[in-house]
C-alpha cells in the first residue's frame, strides 16, 4: 500500500489551490538532516533547466513562522519543516519536494496538512511527494511524469546518475559528520573542529560529479585532521538516537553533538538518513549497528513492528548496552506518539541492562539551558559511574 | 472460571460489545474496570514516563483499578484493525508498555480481536494455550461478529456511543431524551474513545445536547467503520477513527448539512493534529460552517469549556455565517 490510493470510498478534494505551472522548476526541500544534500545533489546533476533553492539554515525565525502556521498539536519537525519550505518559497522556489512515507507516522501526512495550511493562506504550490513505500510501486513512472511535465528532457542514464550522486553526496556528507563526531571530545581548541567541518562541507557543496565528491571528501578529511587534538584525554561514549528529524536537525536538538564533545563525552550517532535507505533497500543486513539489527535486538520488548523508529530506537539501547556504551540520549519531539512507547520501552532496557538513558522531549517552547543543565548532569554522571567501574576492577 | 479484565478505555469504545460476545461464548467471566475517577487517575498517571494523551494515560489507573481482581488482563492488539489501516502507534504500543513498566500487573492476553479480521494464527494458539478448542475460537468470533452487527444497528440513532454500548451489551440506561426539533444541527466529530468516555470528554456531549443541539456523531453515519478508506486530495487516510470522523464530515454535508461542527480533542494526540486541519479547511472553505475545537486534557475545566460552547453556539444560532455567506 502506499501512501497514495487511487479509488477510495470516500474523498475530499478541491481544497488544495494548484500551483501555477511552472516556467522553470525550482525545488524546495524540507531540511531534514542531510537529505537535502542528497536532493540538491540529484537536481544539480541533472544539470539541465531544473535548479534547486537550499533550505536556509533553520533558525529562530524559521520555527516562529512555522509555529504561527502550524496546528498545535503538531510535532515539532512539522513546526520547523513548514517554516523551511516557506521561507524557501519566499526566495523564489516554486515546486515543493517532500517525502512521505505509510502509516502511522505522522509524517505521512505532512504533505496534505503542510498544502492545506498554504492553500488556506491563499498559496498554491505544486507538489512532488516522494514517498519511501513508493519507491517499489510505481514511483519511477510518477517522478518520470512530474519530471517530463516540468520541462526535464534528461535521457534516462542521466537521471539515473543524478540519483547515484545524490545519494553519494549524502553519504559523504554523513561520514563526514561521523568522524567529525568522532575528534569532538578532543579537540585543543573549542569550536575548532566545527570551523574544519564546515569549510570542508563548502568543499563538498562544489562537487558535482562522483569523482569530484570522492575529491572533496578526502581534502575535506584532511581539513579535519589538521586540528590540534588532545589524543590521551579521558571520554565516555554516548549514543545518540531519537525520532529522526530530532536527532539530525542541529537546531531542533540545540547542536547536542557539539555540547556532548564541549563536555568530553564522544557522541555516537546511530541514525542517519542513509542508515534508513539502506534498511528500506536491504543493504545493511550484515551491519552490527545497522537500522536492521537494531530492529532485531528490539524483538524482546517490541516484537510488532509499529513504524517510525521506535523499533529501531529500543534496539538500539540494547545493542549500545551490548557493546558497552556509557550511555545514551534519547531525543524525541513532544506528543511523538511512537517515541512514547519507545521512551517507556527504554525505561525497561534501562532497569535490565543498567545503561543510562536520557531522554529529551523537544518542541518549540524547549530551553536551551534546560538540555545543557540536563547534559552536564547526564555527563557528570557517565563520568562518575566510569571511574567507580575503575576503581572497583583495581 | 477465569476472570479477565477489560479497561473502560481506548478501544472499549467502539468494539466491547463485539469482545463481550466473543469472550463470553469462551467461558470467561469479564471484570470491566470501573468509570474513571480523578484519583484512580492520579495512581496511573505514576506509572509511566513521558507525555501522552488523556485516553491513554488514565488506561494506566484503569489497570490500577482492576488488577487485582482478574487473572488475565486483556489488552487489544490494535494496530492494522483494518490491513494497512492504524490506529494511533501509542494505543498499539500499549500491550508492551503495560508489560515492561508495570511488573506486578496481572498475565496480559493480547489479540487482534476485531470484526473486521479474521483471528491471526498467533493469536489462535495464544487461546490454545489456554485450554480453548480452535472449533470453539471460529464459533465464538462468529457469534460476536453477530453482537457486533446488532450494536452496529442500535447505535445509528444514539449520539451516546456508552449509552449504546450499554444497551447492545444488556446494561440498564436511561434512554436519552429526545432533542429538540428546531434545535441546531451540530456534527461532533473525535475519536470514539474521547467521545465515548465521559472522563476523557468532560462532558462535553451532555453539555451540547443539555443546550437543546441536535448531535450527530461519527458512529452514527459510518458506525461499520466500512468507510475506512478516505482519501483527501488524493492522499489516503491512514489512521482508523481519522478517516472515520472525515468520512462522517463529508457524508453529513452530503445528506443536508449541519450547521457547525465540534471537534473534541484530546491534548497531545497526533492523530487529531493533522485531521483537525482538515476539517477546520473543510468547515472555512466548503461548506461555510462555524468550527469548535475543544482539546482536553486533565486540566480541563467544565466552565471554560461550557463559556465556549456557548460562544460556539451563540454564533451558530445568530447566523453570522449564514449573514455573511449570503453577502
Amino acid at each position: 500500500m502506499t501512501g497514495r490510493k487511487e479509488s477510495c470510498l470516500t474523498s475530499l478534494d478541491g481544497l488544495v489551490l494548484p500551483g501555477p505551472p511552472p516556467e522553470r522548476l525550482v525545488g524546495a526541500f524540507p531540511n531534514l538532516g542531510a537529505m537535502a544534500e542528497l536532493l540538491y545533489g540529484f537536481i544539480n546533476a541533472l544539470r539541465s533547466r531544473q535548479h534547486g533553492v537550499p533550505p536556509p539554515p533553520t533558525s529562530l525565525a524559521t520555527l516562529d513562522l512555522g509555529t504561527r502556521h502550524s496546528p498545535e498539536g503538531a510535532c515539532l519537525p512539522f513546526k520547523l519543516i513548514l517554516g523551511n519550505l516557506m521561507e524557501c518559497l519566499e526566495k523564489g522556489a516554486n515546486t515543493v519536494g517532500m517525502l512521505g512515507e505509510r502509516g502511522p507516522c505522522r509524517l505521512g501526512l505532512y504533505s496534505l496538512g503542510m498544502r492545506l495550511i498554504l492553500s488556506d493562506l491563499g498559496q498554491g504550490v505544486s507538489w512532488v511527494d516522494f514517498d519511501s513505500v513508493n519507491l517499489r510501486q510505481g514511483y519511477w513512472k510518477r517522478f518520470r511524469d512530474a519530471y517530463r511535465r516540468s520541462g526535464g528532457h534528461q535521457p534516462v542514464w542521466r537521471i539515473a546518475y543524478s540519483g547515484l550522486v545524490g545519494f553519494y553526496r549524502l553519504h559523504v556528507v554523513e561520514r563526514l559528520e561521523a568522524e567529525r563526531n568522532y575528534i569532538l571530545p578532543l579537540e585543543r581548541e573549542t569550536g575548532g573542529v566545527n570551523e574544519r567541518f564546515r569549510e570542508g562541507l563548502k568543499r563538498i557543496d562544489q562537487a558535482h560529479t562522483l569523482g569530484e565528491l570522492k575529491r572533496a571528501h578526502r581534502a575535506a578529511r584532511r581539513l579535519l585532521r589538521s586540528v590540534p587534538l588532545d589524543r590521551k584525554r579521558a571520554v565516555v561514549n554516548v549514543v545518540v538516537t531519537g525520532e529522526i528529524f530530532c536527532a539530525l536537525d542541529p537546531f531542533a536538538n540545540f547542536g547536542i553533538e557539539t555540547r556532548l564533545g564541549r563536555l568530553r563525552a564522544r557522541p555516537h550517532r546511530v541514525i542517519w538518513q542513509t542508515s534508513h535507505i539502506r534498511y528500506y533497500l536491504g543493504l545493511d543486513l550484515f551491519q552490527p549497528d545497522g537500522k536492521r539489527a537494531a530492529v532485531r535486538a528490539a524483538r524482546r520488548f517490541l516484537p510488532e513492528q509499529l513504524g517510525g523508529d521506535c523499533n529501531a530506537n529500543v534496539g538500539h539501547a540494547i545493542l549500545a548496552a551490548r557493546r558497552g556504551d556509557d550511555g545514551m540520549v534519547h531525543l524525541k519531539p513532544f506528543g511523538c506518539m511512537l517515541e512514547f512507547v519507545a521512551q517507556n520501552l527504554m525505561a525497561a532496557v534501562e532497569r535490565d541492562t543498567g545503561i543510562p538513558i536520557l531522554s529529551l522531549t523537544l518542541d518549540d517552547l524547549t530551553g536551551e539551558e534546560r538540555i545543557n543543565v540536563r547534559l552536564e548532569a547526564f555527563v557528570d554522571n557517565l563520568f562518575r559511574r566510569r571511574r567507580d567501574r575503575e576503581r572497583r576492577a583495581s | 472460571m477465569t476472570r479477565l479484565g477489560i479497561l473502560r478505555c481506548l478501544l472499549y469504545y467502539p468494539l466491547y460489545p463485539f469482545w463481550k460476545a466473543f469472550f463470553e461464548e469462551l467461558g470467561f467471566s469479564l471484570v470491566v474496570s470501573p468509570p474513571m475517577t480523578s484519583r484512580q487517575f492520579d495512581e496511573g498517571a505514576r506509572r509511566f514516563v513521558g507525555d501522552i494523551c488523556l485516553p491513554i494515560e488514565s488506561a494506566f489507573g484503569h489497570i490500577e483499578a482492576i488488577k487485582h481482581d482478574v487473572d488475565l488482563l486483556f489488552l487489544p492488539r490494535s494496530n492494522e484493525l483494518h490491513r494497512d489501516v492504524y490506529v494511533c502507534p501509542a494505543c498499539a504500543g500499549l500491550p508492551y508498555v503495560v508489560r515492561h513498566t508495570m511488573p506486578e500487573a496481572p498475565e496480559i492476553l493480547s489479540l487482534r480481536l476485531t470484526p473486521f479480521r479474521a483471528l491471526d494464527r498467533a493469536g489462535v494458539k495464544r487461546l490454545m494455550k489456554l485450554g480453548i478448542a480452535k472449533r470453539a475460537v471460529r464459533s465464538a468470533f462468529a457469534r460476536a461478529q453477530e453482537a457486533y452487527r446488532a450494536f452496529v444497528q442500535g447505535a445509528r440513532a444514539e449520539p451516546f456511543l456508552s449509552r449504546a454500548i450499554a444497551r447492545a451489551t444488556g446494561q440498564e440506561c436511561p434512554p436519552s431524551p429526545p432533542a429538540a426539533a428546531d434545535g441546531p444541527r451540530v456534527l461532533l466529530l473525535g475519536m470514539p474513545y474521547v467521545l465515548g468516555d465521559s472522563f476523557v470528554n468532560q462532558g462535553i456531549p451532555a453539555m451540547l445536547a443539555a443546550r437543546g443541539v441536535r448531535i450527530t456523531t461519527p458512529y452514527m453515519l459510518a458506525p461499520d467503520l466500512a468507510d475506512r478508506e478516505v482519501a483527501v486530495e488524493g492522499y489516503w487516510l491512514y489512521w482508523t477513527f481519522g478517516g472515520m470522523s472525515v468520512a462522517a464530515m463529508t457524508r453529513q454535508f452530503e445528506r443536508g448539512g449541519a450547521d457547525g461542527i465540534v471537534y473534541v480533542s484530546s491534548f497531545a494526540c497526533g492523530v487529531d493534529s493533522l485531521i483537525t486541519p482538515i476539517v477546520q479547511s473543510a468547515a472555512r472553505r466548503r461548506y461555510r460552517v462555524p468550527f469548535l475545537l475543544l482539546v482536553v486534557d486533565e486540566h480541563a475545566e467544565a466552565a471554560h469549556l461550557a463559556v465556549r460552547i456557548e460562544a460556539f453556539l451563540d454564533c451558530v444560532r445568530g447566523g453570522v455565517f449564514a449573514e455573511r455567506s449570503s453577502q
